[in-house]
Parts: C-alpha cells; sequence; structure tokens
C-alpha cells in the first residue's frame, strides 16, 4: 500500500474511533496520526506536505464533531508534524570548533543575592566565543565563600554594549579579558528557574575590533565583574576519551523506530506510557509500505515497552524482546522524577569537566563539556553543532553509565546562538557524586557512539 | 440522467441583511429564492455596495463543489454528525489577515454549483496573486490553507442536508470518464472517501468492523467487486469501487437498502429508482426497483424494495 493512502484510510479509522468523544481521544486521535505522519516523511516515503495535509484535514474533522466544546479547539491548534530544525545558520564545510575545559568558579556576593558562577568550557567556532556555565542564585547569605577571590576587572572603557539587560538569576555584568587585554562583554545565552541557570556566555568583543576566531588562539582569561574575577587557564590538556563510532547498519524504517523509541527516554518528564499508542502505531504503518521487516527488533521492543504499559491495541503484535538493560534501569530507578532541589543541608555543588567530543554523524556533532551534581540533582553541559530539531525526536540520546554499572540518560535542553546549541541535560537518574568516570553511549539515527570518559572534579 | 436524480430538493436558511434567507438546493443547483437577481447584485457589490450573504454562499459553493477537502471533512453517514456554528466561523475568521477574511475574491456564476476541479491544490480561493507574491510562500500556503478551512466550515454549517449534496457534487465532479488521469493523481484521497463512506454501509450490511473494510477506486467497465474474506477476527471485506458509487448511491442515501448492498443505479429518481444490489457478499449484483418512503436524517430519502 502506498504511505498516503495508508495514513487516509488511518484517518478514516479514527474519525470512526473519535464518535464524540473528548480532547483526550482527540489527542489520542492526533498523536497516532502525526506519528505515523512523521514516520512516513522522515522515512521519504510520503512528502512532508502532503502528511501535514492529512493530519489538518483529520484535525479538522475531528474539531467539528465536537460541538461547542473549547477544550477540543484549543488542543487542536498543534496541527504540524514537520518540526523546525534548529542551528540553521552553520556555514558549510567542515566546522573548526575548540572545546577547552575551563573548570572555574566565580563567587559573586556583592549584589542583592549570593551567585556562584560555574564555568565549564570555553567554546570558540570562527563565528563564535562562549563559556559554558551554570549559574547559582540564592538569597543574601545563603551562599559561603568556598575559595579566594581574586580582585575585580577594571572598569570597562568603553563601557557595556547591553547594559543594563540580564535574565533573572543571572549576573548582567560580566566581562571577560584576554590575556593581550583586549575585553568582551560576557551575554548570558539559556534557561534558569530563577535559582538554577545553564547555558552560555557568549563573549562579545567591546569595543568590536576583532572576529570572534581569534578565541581559538587565547591561553588565559580573567572573567568577572568590577568586584571579584577569576581567571581560566586554557592551555590546560585534559584527558581525552576514546570515541568509537559504529553505523547501525539499519533499514530506513527500523532506523526511524529504534531512535524515536530512544528518544521517549530522553525527552521530557512526562510518564512514557503516554508516548506509546502514537509509537505502536507507527509499526504496522512502516510495515504496511515495506519499510520495516516482520522481525523487527524495535518493533518487539516496543511490544516490551506496551506490556509493561499495559497498553493493548491491536497493531502490537510483536512478541515483546527483553527490555535493553539502560532502559530497564531507568524504569526501575525513576524515569521521570529527576532528583530533588537541593535543600540548606546539602553539601555544595560539585562541578566536573567531561570533555569528549563525538564525531559528526546525522549532520551533528556533538561535544560533551561538563558535569555538575548539586543536591540530587546532576546536570551534563554540551554543545550540538547543526541541525537539531526541537523537541528531539530523532535523537540525540545520551546514556551515561556509572561506576557501579547502572544506566541514566540525559533529558536535554538546548538553546541555540550562532549556529550553536549549547545544551544543559538533566541526568536521570541523578548520577552518585563524585564517580571518576563515565561511560557515553549517544545513540543517532545512524550510528551508535561509545565513550569512556574520565571525570576531573575541579570545585574548591 | 444525473446523479442528483434521486434526491428531493433542500432548504436551509442562511442569514442575509437584517433577516433570514432560504437557499435551496434542488436538481443538483444551489439557488436564492430571495435573491432573483444575483448576478445584479454582484455587479452592485463590485461596485462598492454590500453582498448579500446569500449570495456570498453561492459563490463560496460554487468553488468548492469539486474540493476533496470537502470529503475529507464532511459526513461519511447520516450517523455521522457534523456540526459547524456560525459563532465559531465568525470566531476563526477574526483571526484571519483583515483583506482576507473581507473576501478578495470574486468568483462569478453563482446559482450554478457544476464541476471545476483544478490539480492539487484544489482550490486557491480568496488569495490574489500580488498578494500571494507579496507575503512570502510559507505565510501565504498558511493563509490559503485558514481561508480554505474556514469556506469549507461555511458551507458545512449549511447542515446536513447540504453537506450530503455538496459531496454528491464533488464526488459527480471526479467521477467522469474525461477524468481519469486526474483520478489517478489523487487515488489516495479518493480511496480514503469510498473506504470512509462504504465501511460504515458494510457494517450496516453485515455487521463487519468497519476497519476491515478497505476500499480501492474502481476504473473500466462494471461496477466493480466485493469480496469478503476470513472469519472471526479475521474477516476482511475488500471492495473496489468507481468514484461515482458515492455520487450515485452513497450520497443519495442508497447504500444499504432492506439487507441489500446497493452497487450501482441504473436509473436515477425519486421518488422510484432502479438499482442494481447485492444480497450477499460473493453474489451476483441483482436489479431492483426502490422508492423512497419520507426523508430521514439529512433530508436524504428513506428507501424500501418495490420488487
Amino acid at each position: 500500500m502506498d504511505a498516503e493512502t495508508y495514513l487516509r484510510n488511518l484517518a478514516e479509522s479514527e474519525l470512526r474511533r473519535y464518535r464524540g468523544g473528548g480532547p483526550e481521544s482527540m489527542l489520542d486521535a492526533t498523536g497516532r496520526m502525526r506519528a505515523v505522519a512523521a514516520a512516513f516523511a522522515r522515512t521519504g516515503v510520503l512528502e512532508p506536505g502532503v502528511a501535514d495535509a492529512v493530519v489538518d484535514e483529520l484535525t479538522t474533522a475531528l474539531v467539528i464533531r465536537s460541538p461547542g466544546d473549547p477544550r477540543v479547539r484549543h488542543f487542536a491548534r498543534v496541527r504540524h508534524v514537520r518540526q523546525s530544525p534548529r542551528g540553521a545558520s552553520i556555514p558549510p564545510g567542515p566546522l573548526t570548533v575548540s572545546v577547552t575545559p575551563a573548570g572555574a568558579l566565580l563567587q559573586l556576593r556583592d549584589g542583592t543575592t549570593d551567585m556562584d558562577v560555574y564555568l565549564f568550557a570555553a567554546i570558540s567556532t570562527p563565528g563564535l566565543a562562549c563559556l559554558s556555565a551554570g549559574v547559582l542564585s540564592l538569597p543574601k547569605g545563603s551562599l559561603p565563600p568556598r575559595s579566594e577571590q581574586r580582585q575585580g576587572l577594571p572598569s570597562p572603557s568603553p563601557p557595556r554594549l547591553l547594559s543594563g539587560w540580564a535574565l533573572q538569576g543571572v549576573p548582567g555584568d560580566l566581562r571577560a579579558v584576554d590575556e593581550t587585554g583586549r575585553s568582551y562583554d560576557l551575554v548570558f545565552n539559556g534557561g534558569s528557574d530563577g535559582t538554577w541557570s545553564t547555558g552560555q556566555f557568549n563573549l562579545m568583543a567591546n569595543p568590536r575590533r576583532q572576529p570572534p576566531g581569534a578565541a581559538q588562539n587565547w591561553t588565559c582569561l580573567d572573567v568577572g565583574n568590577e568586584e571579584h574575577s577569576v581567571r581560566i587557564d586554557l592551555t590546560a590538556s585534559s584527558p581525552s576519551a576514546e570515541v568509537t563510532a559504529t553505523p547501525n547498519g539499519l533499514r530506513a524504517g527500523e532506523q526511524f523506530l529504534r531512535i524515536r523509541t530512544e528518544a521517549v527516554f530522553g525527552s521530557g518528564y512526562h510518564d512514557i506510557g503516554t508516548d506509546l499508542p502514537a509509537l505502536a502505531a507507527t509499526v504496522p504503518a512502516l510495515r504496511a509500505v515495506g519499510l520495516l521487516p516482520e522481525d523487527s527488533a524495535s518493533a518487539r521492543l516496543i511490544a516490551a515497552l506496551c506490556r509493561r504499559y499495559a497498553v493493548t491495541r491491536e497493531d502490537v503484535t510483536d512478541p515483546p524482546a527483553e527490555l535493553p538493560v539502560r532502559w530497564a534501569d531507568l524504569l526501575t530507578g525513576g524515569q521521570y522524577s529527576a532528583g530533588r532541589e537541593a535543600i540548606g543541608t546539602d553539601p555544595p555543588p560539585e562541578a566536573a569537566s567531561l570533555s569528549v567530543r563525538f564525531p559528526e554523524t546525522d549532520g551533528l556533532t556533538i561535544v560533551l563539556s561538563g558535569l555538575l551534581t548539586r543536591g540530587q540533582r546532576t546536570t551534563m553541559t554540551g554543545v550540538f553543532f547543526g541541525l537539531i530539531e526541537d523537541g528531539y525526536p530523532e535523537g540525540p540520546c545520551i546514556w551515561l553509565r556509572d561506576g557501579a554499572g547502572r544506566w541514566h540518560v540525559a533529558k536535554i535542553g538546548s538553546w541555540s546562538s550562532g549556529g550553536v546549541n549549547v545544551f544543559a541535560a538533566e541526568v536521570v537518574p541523578p548520577l552518585p557524586p563524585s564517580p571518576a568516570a563515565v561511560d557515553i553511549l549517544v545513540i543517532s539515527r545512524t550510528a551508535d557512539m561509545r565513550a569512556s570518559a574520565p571525570l576531573t572534579w575541579w570545585t574548591p | 440522467m444525473n446523479w442528483y436524480d434521486s434526491l428531493p430538493a433542500a432548504d436551509t436558511q442562511v442569514p442575509c441583511g437584517s433577516g433570514s434567507h432560504t437557499v435551496r438546493w434542488e436538481a443538483g443547483q444551489l439557488t436564492l429564492p430571495s435573491h432573483p437577481d444575483a448576478e445584479a447584485e454582484l455587479v452592485l457589490a463590485a461596485l462598492g455596495g454590500d453582498k448579500p450573504a446569500c449570495v456570498a454562499v453561492a459563490e463560496t459553493w460554487a468553488r468548492h463543489t469539486a474540493d476533496l477537502g470537502v470529503l475529507a471533512t464532511g459526513p461519511r453517514c447520516v450517523a455521522d454528525q457534523v456540526s459547524v456554528s456560525r459563532e465559531e466561523i465568525e470566531q476563526q475568521r477574526t483571526g484571519l489577515a483583515p483583506i482576507l477574511s473581507s473576501g478578495v475574491s470574486r468568483v462569478s456564476g453563482v446559482s450554478v454549483a457544476r464541476s471545476g476541479a483544478g490539480p492539487r491544490p484544489a482550490t486557491r480561493p480568496g488569495l490574489g496573486s500580488h498578494l500571494a507574491s507579496a507575503l512570502g510562500s510559507g505565510m501565504a500556503e498558511t493563509l490559503r490553507r485558514q481561508q480554505h478551512r474556514l469556506e469549507l466550515l461555511e458551507l458545512l454549517a449549511l447542515g446536513a442536508a447540504l453537506q450530503f449534496r455538496l459531496s454528491g457534487a464533488v464526488c459527480a465532479a471526479w467521477a467522469g470518464p474525461d477524468r481519469a488521469d486526474e483520478r489517478a493523481s489523487r487515488r489516495p484521497e479518493l480511496a480514503a472517501a469510498l473506504t470512509g463512506r462504504f465501511a460504515p454501509a458494510a457494517e450496516e450490511w453485515l455487521g463487519i468492523d468497519p476497519d476491515a473494510v478497505t476500499v480501492t477506486p474502481h476504473e473500466g467497465p462494471g461496477w466493480g467487486s466485493v469480496e469478503q474474506t476470513g472469519q472471526g477476527e479475521a474477516r476482511r471485506l475488500r471492495a473496489t469501487l468507481p468514484v461515482g458509487w458515492l455520487a450515485d448511491v452513497w450520497a443519495c442515501g442508497l447504500a444499504v437498502v432492506a439487507g441489500h448492498l446497493v452497487v450501482a443505479v441504473e436509473e436515477p429518481g425519486h421518488p422510484r429508482a432502479r438499482v442494481l444490489a447485492l444480497p450477499a457478499p460473493g453474489s451476483e449484483p441483482v436489479p431492483i426497483e426502490v422508492h423512497a418512503t419520507a426523508s430521514g436524517s439529512a433530508d436524504l430519502p428513506a428507501w424500501e424494495i418495490t420488487r
């Protein structure tokens, strides 16, 4: 059967099942349709525009069978299966990127709140220089000093380019001065919950007299404000991790199903059981258009997940397979319960350099830069170079294995700037404090990449 | 012989001016009894006068009589109730760009509802080329889809009787022997339109799960085929039917008559018609005469076998 006919017949089936149901069943119906439409569009058997149009028509058909229910109209607003890739401004050709562990803590105690700025790594490309960072902001007096402070940087001249703008919980007056005396304004790009912020400080030359690419020659940076500063040694070498990349050799349908299933674990904090009906609907769809073999390993794993979550659907017909150890670890260790927030009696955050660069796969290069534990939460920082889709429906999926052999997944959030997506990932379940090394597994659509990386804990 | 000969006339009311006017479907055409000279009213509207709502409805109808979007959103059977309120339409209209919601289209042919299908996309209503070029293609496409959806909703708001009659017009527009190539290029949409409407009829006929029913468009001589395989949960019904079945049979409420599946209409008519019907899967179709006893849901005739 051709893909468009399958999708349209599925729409007819969903419409019959709907029969004036509430918004939940509308979400179920459109969720299954979007999943199948995405499967066809991403495996190249259906034009994305046609897939969108079919989903769009079904959504309209469902809405007009729910008269007077404003909730249904609300749920109908998000219609499209096409994702918007981010980071599209990457120049063509090989990307020259430098990632150097920074490992510095800047303690700011002079404002209305206490702030600790954890500087993980200096990242530079021909178009961008930045410092990946995490910022802890607490009420005045909450953060005791942890080390001796260097004096502040001289008054900026000329004044800061973007003065007066700052995200809550992030210092807005930071600068950096390199070894030649050149000055840079630090502008934060990332996410914040008001207490803990993660992202990157972009270095903007002030005055603008040099391209960011000059950053690749830095040997040290002084970072701070007029009261406090910290020196970052950018000549220190860090132990490099050996990376292996293994193409998975799968056909397009199997690749799609595998990465979508992995992504269920690595995205969001909702019960993965809610994702399974839509995922299960893609199995017969891909088979119907000849993209999935009868003995599909991914289909059997989806069947196993459906059995575990008591998802009963007529399209789950494959015999369940044994779950991979990493999935089982996550499912038994708490898949969506990230560790609790830090409380006053917790030890101060600990940060480690984690320096791993994975080779480009599926147009995406991943660089890991740091790890931070705070209370019972673990955050991993890093950078994506290349196109990446909102919600990471096709990965990358990053798994960590601690010294005790337990697996943890990285739930990623990222922010795009200058063709670079700096990310901070919640490691779930949180890593035990101070491991000496982690094994890393990155699953992308076409390949698996593995590394064993030493962790250098640098916080005082 | 026309597909609509088996259908009685149907009226609906449309708010127009300060009152409410009758819009009538009769013999395949939409007519406006309260606007006997609609063409003149269009000329006045072009000169700056107000366009009566009835006239605007008829224009919209004319633009969609070959629009497969009607089949994607419209009713599949009489139990499948599609309900669109005018308040909802107004709400959506206010969300459109002002130039689109005020109606920049100029389409003539008010009282005629005949076929006029074009290549995909089936219609490009309300978006002048100057505007389309001024907007980015992505924005223009989004606006075109919104306007298209809004027009469909306006037509579906005319009520169940006219929903079935518009669906019949669309199917008839695609059923002609001169459109085989176009049908081939839109085969997935036509297959789904057939399956979505035949499956409930098959359920009524055999009690089969509609999800076990698939239909593919039939081309060439003959009425097509209906084949049942398997038993229990493995029971399947596969049919091939011409697109014209939707207009001649389904849109006229003739799909199942007294336990027979009607596969073709030999002589359309109302209140009497002659059809070919299957008493059971695998049997040969038999000619039967049917007569309409009364108007049922959607102003579709309720048919009984005469002999």
